[in-house]
C-alpha cells in the first residue's frame, strides 16, 4: 500500500535520531491557513519554523502541485516540501523555486536564513509502487510514440485510443487511458477542456529510450531470398515490417542493409526458403503490436515507423547510433 | 545500387565532376569498405559467411600527398564541391562540407571529410601545415586532416570503375580508388587505438573498429595478401607501420585481447556470432602474419 499524507506527517512526528544532528520538533496540521502544515526544525541552537507541504507521490506533475501550495506562501524561504524521497528532479526543482525539502528516508535540504543543512546520501526507503511504471515499453508505449508520429491535439482519450488502433497498433481504452494519465503526471503532455497534446517531445523519446526492450520473438529463420525485399512487397496480405535497424536507410543517410531483418507474426510462406549461412532476410516471428505500428509504405516496402527506427539504432554500435542521432533529430524537426 | 541511395547517388556525382578536373580521390571511411564488401569482392573459402556493413551519412576522402600539394588541383576540387551545393562545415571549417539532399521527401545531410596523406620532403616546401590541418600553399577555404597513418596509403590503392557499381557513368579518367585492404588494416588499426578506451556513445570503445577489421580480413582476396607482404615489406621501417604492428600485438593476439573482446561485444558481430565464433582464432593468426613482430 502506498503511503498517505496524513501516515507523513504521522511518521515525521514520531522519527528520533533519523535527521541527527538536524532535528525535527514538531509537526502539525493547522486549517486556518495554507500551507496548513507546521514543522519546526532544530540545528543545535538554531531553530526555524516552515510551512510545509506534504506530498506522498513523487511525480513530477504532483511535486510541482505542490510547489505551487507553497508560493501561496509569502516567505520562500520558510517554505518546506515533505516527500517519500528528494530525487535529483524534485531537487531540481526545489532549487528552482528556492525553497527547503525533506524526505522520509533521511535525506534534507534546507536553506533557510536560520540554517543551511544538506544531506543527500540517504538511500530510497519509499519505492513507491508506481502505476506510471512501464508506460514507455512494450504496447503500452503505442500513445508515446502516436504523440511522436505527428503534430496534433486529440480530443478525448477515446480518439488517442482509435488512431492508435488505426495506426496498427493494439492497446485497450483502459490502458491508454492508464499511460495518459502517466505521461500528465511526468508533465510530458497537456491534458485540458481543448484536448490531449504533447509538451515535451524530447522528454518523451528519451523515456521510450531508457525503457525501450526489443519486441519478444518467439522464433527465428534466416533466408535466401533471390529477389530480396521485392518478394517481401508482394506479399500484401502478410503481416511484416522491416525491423527498425533494417529501416535506417528510409529515414538516414546511409548504405542499403545487405541483410533485412523483418518482423512478421506469420511464418507460413516463408519456410522454403530458409538457409543459415548465405542469407539475405532474418525473418523474426513476434506477437508484439509495437513494431507493426505506425509502419510506413514506400514501394511495396513497409518500413518501420522513425520511432522503432530510432530505438532500435540507438542501442547498437557507433555508426548506427550515428545514425540514430539523426533519425531523433528528424522526428523533433517532425514535431515543431 | 537502389533508387534510393543517397551516399551513393552523392558520390558518383561527385566523381562525374571530379572526372572533368581529373582529380584523383582515395574514398575511405565505411563507404570505402561498404564498396569492397558489397561489389569487389565475394566471400572466400577461408571466412565463408557474409558479413553486413554500414556507412553513415559521410563520405572519407583521402588525398594523396601529391594532390595535397597541387594548388590547382584542391582550388578545383574547392570549386567542384561548390559546384554540387557543399558548404563549409563551421565546426570543422574548411575540411569538412556537407548539403542537403532528399530522403523519401525528407530533408537530410551529406558530408564530406577532407584527408590527406603526409607530404615527402620534396612536397613538404608547398604545402602548409598547422596541424592538424594541411593545405598546398596559397590555396583558401580548404584544407584536410593530416593523418599520418594515410603514409602509405596509395600502396596497392585499387582502382574503381562506376561501372563496377552497377553504374552506367564512364570516366574518362581514372580517379575513383579505394585502398588497399592492408592500408584498409592499418588504419583501423590506429582508429582502434585511439577510441578503444573512449566510453562516448559515438567512439563505442572502439567496437565498430574492431568488426571492420574482421570484415576486412574475412575478405581479403590472394591479391590482397600479395599486396600486403609488398607493402610490408617496402615499408616496415616507418613508424605508422610499427606503431600498427604494436597495436596489433597489444590488442589482437588473444582471444582475451581488448581488440578481440571489443569485437566479440560489438552489436554486428553478435548478430551472427554462432558463425563467426570458430573464424575468431584464425582471425588472430592472419593478423599476426599482416603485422609480425
Amino acid at each position: 500500500m502506498p503511503i498517505t499524507e496524513n501516515q507523513i506527517i504521522s511518521r515525521l512526528g514520531r522519527q528520533k535520531g533519523l535527521y541527527s544532528p538536524l532535528e525535527v520538533l514538531s509537526i502539525k496540521e493547522t486549517k486556518k491557513s495554507e500551507p496548513s502544515v507546521k514543522v519546526a526544525i532544530a540545528w543545535q541552537s538554531r531553530r526555524v519554523e516552515f510551512r510545509a507541504v506534504v506530498k506522498a507521490r513523487t511525480a513530477p506533475k504532483l511535486v510541482r502541485e505542490g510547489l505551487i501550495r507553497l508560493r501561496s506562501y509569502a516567505n520562500k524561504k520558510k517554505s518546506l516540501l515533505i516527500v517519500p524521497y528528494l530525487s535529483k528532479a524534485i531537487l531540481e526543482m526545489l532549487e528552482n523555486e528556492g525553497v527547503s525539502g525533506l524526505d522520509l528516508s533521511g535525506n534534507y535540504w534546507i536553506r533557510s536564513p536560520e540554517i543551511v543543512a544538506i544531506r543527500l546520501d540517504q538511500k530510497n526507503q519509499y519505492r513507491e509502487s508506481q502505476p506510471i511504471k512501464k508506460i514507455f515499453s512494450g504496447n503500452s508505449s503505442l500513445v508515446g510514440r502516436l504523440f511522436l508520429s505527428s503534430k496534433r491535439r486529440f480530443d478525448s482519450v477515446n480518439e488517442v485510443w482509435k488512431v492508435i488502433k488505426n495506426l496498427g497498433g493494439n492497446l485497450s481504452l483502459s490502458a491508454t487511458s492508464k499511460v495518459l494519465s502517466g505521461m500528465e503526471e511526468e508533465l510530458m503532455i497537456e491534458k485540458d477542456r481543448k484536448g490531449i497534446l504533447l509538451l515535451q517531445p524530447d522528454k518523451l523519446l528519451q523515456r521510450l529510450e531508457e525503457d525501450y526492450r526489443p519486441p519478444k520473438v518467439t522464433e527465428t529463420v534466416r533466408l535466401k531470398i533471390p529477389e530480396g525485399l521485392k518478394w517481401f512487397a508482394k506479399l500484401s496480405s502478410k503481416p511484416w515490417v522491416l525491423s527498425g535497424e533494417s529501416s535506417a536507410e528510409c529515414y538516414a543517410v546511409t548504405t542499403p542493409s545487405e541483410i533485412s531483418t523483418i518482423y512478421t507474426n506469420d511464418f507460413g510462406p516463408f519456410e522454403t526458403y530458409k538457409e543459415e549461412r548465405f542469407y539475405n532476410i532474418v525473418l523474426k516471428k513476434t506477437d508484439d503490436s509495437f513494431p507493426y505500428f505506425d509502419v510506413r509504405e514506400k514501394r511495396g516496402i513497409r518500413w518501420s515507423s522513425p520511432v522503432q527506427c530510432y530505438l532500435e539504432l540507438s542501442r547498437l554500435d557507433k555508426r548506427e547510433q550515428e545514425l540514430a542521432t539523426s533519425v531523433r533529430k528528424a522526428i523533433l524537426e517532425n514535431l515543431k | 545500387m537502389t533508387d534510393n541511395d543517397p551516399l551513393f547517388h552523392s558520390l558518383l556525382e561527385l566523381v562525374r565532376e571530379l572526372d572533368t578536373d581529373n582529380i584523383p580521390i582515395i574514398l575511405g571511411g565505411g563507404m570505402s569498405l561498404y564498396l569492397r564488401m558489397k561489389y569487389l569482392t565475394s566471400k572466400t573459402h577461408r571466412y565463408p559467411f557474409d558479413l553486413q556493413i554500414r556507412s553513415t551519412g559521410d563520405l572519407d576522402l583521402f588525398l594523396s600527398a601529391s594532390l595535397i600539394s597541387d594548388l590547382e588541383k584542391i582550388e578545383g576540387l574547392k570549386r567542384v564541391l561548390d559546384r554540387l551545393g557543399y558548404r563549409v562545415i563551421p565546426e570543422a571549417k574548411n575540411f569538412q562540407f556537407s548539403k542537403q539532399i532528399m530522403l523519401y521527401g525528407q530533408l537530410r545531410i551529406v558530408r564530406i571529410d577532407l584527408l590527406a596523406a603526409p607530404p615527402d620532403q620534396a612536397e613538404k616546401r608547398k604545402v602548409e601545415i598547422k596541424k592538424p590541418r594541411i593545405k598546398p600553399k596559397g590555396a583558401e577555404g580548404i584544407h584536410a586532416y593530416l593523418t599520418q597513418e594515410a603514409a602509405g596509403i596509395e600502396i596497392g590503392k585499387e582502382l574503381v570503375d562506376p561501372r563496377q557499381l552497377g553504374s552506367d557513368l564512364n570516366l574518362k579518367n581514372q580517379i575513383l580508388f579505394i585502398p588497399s585492404a592492408y592500408n584498409y588494416l592499418i588504419l583501423k588499426l590506429h582508429a582502434f587505438e585511439d577510441r578503444k578506451n573512449r566510453t562516448d556513445n559515438l567512439s563505442d570503445s572502439g567496437r565498430h573498429h574492431a568488426f571492420d577489421l574482421f570484415a576486412t580480413i574475412a575478405r581479403m582476396r590472394e591479391k590482397d595478401w600479395e599486396v600486403a607482404r609488398q607493402h610490408l615489406k617496402i615499408e616496415s621501417a616507418q613508424k605508422y607501420l610499427k606503431r600498427a604492428i604494436k597495436i596489433r600485438k597489444e590488442n589482437f593476439s588473444k582471444l582475451t585481447d581488448l581488440g578481440l573482446l571489443r569485437l566479440r561485444e560489438s552489436a554486428m558481430y553478435r548478430t551472427g556470432q554462432e558463425i563467426y565464433d570458430p573464424y575468431l582464432e584464425l582471425l588472430a593468426n592472419d593478423l599476426k602474419d599482416l603485422f609480425p613482430v
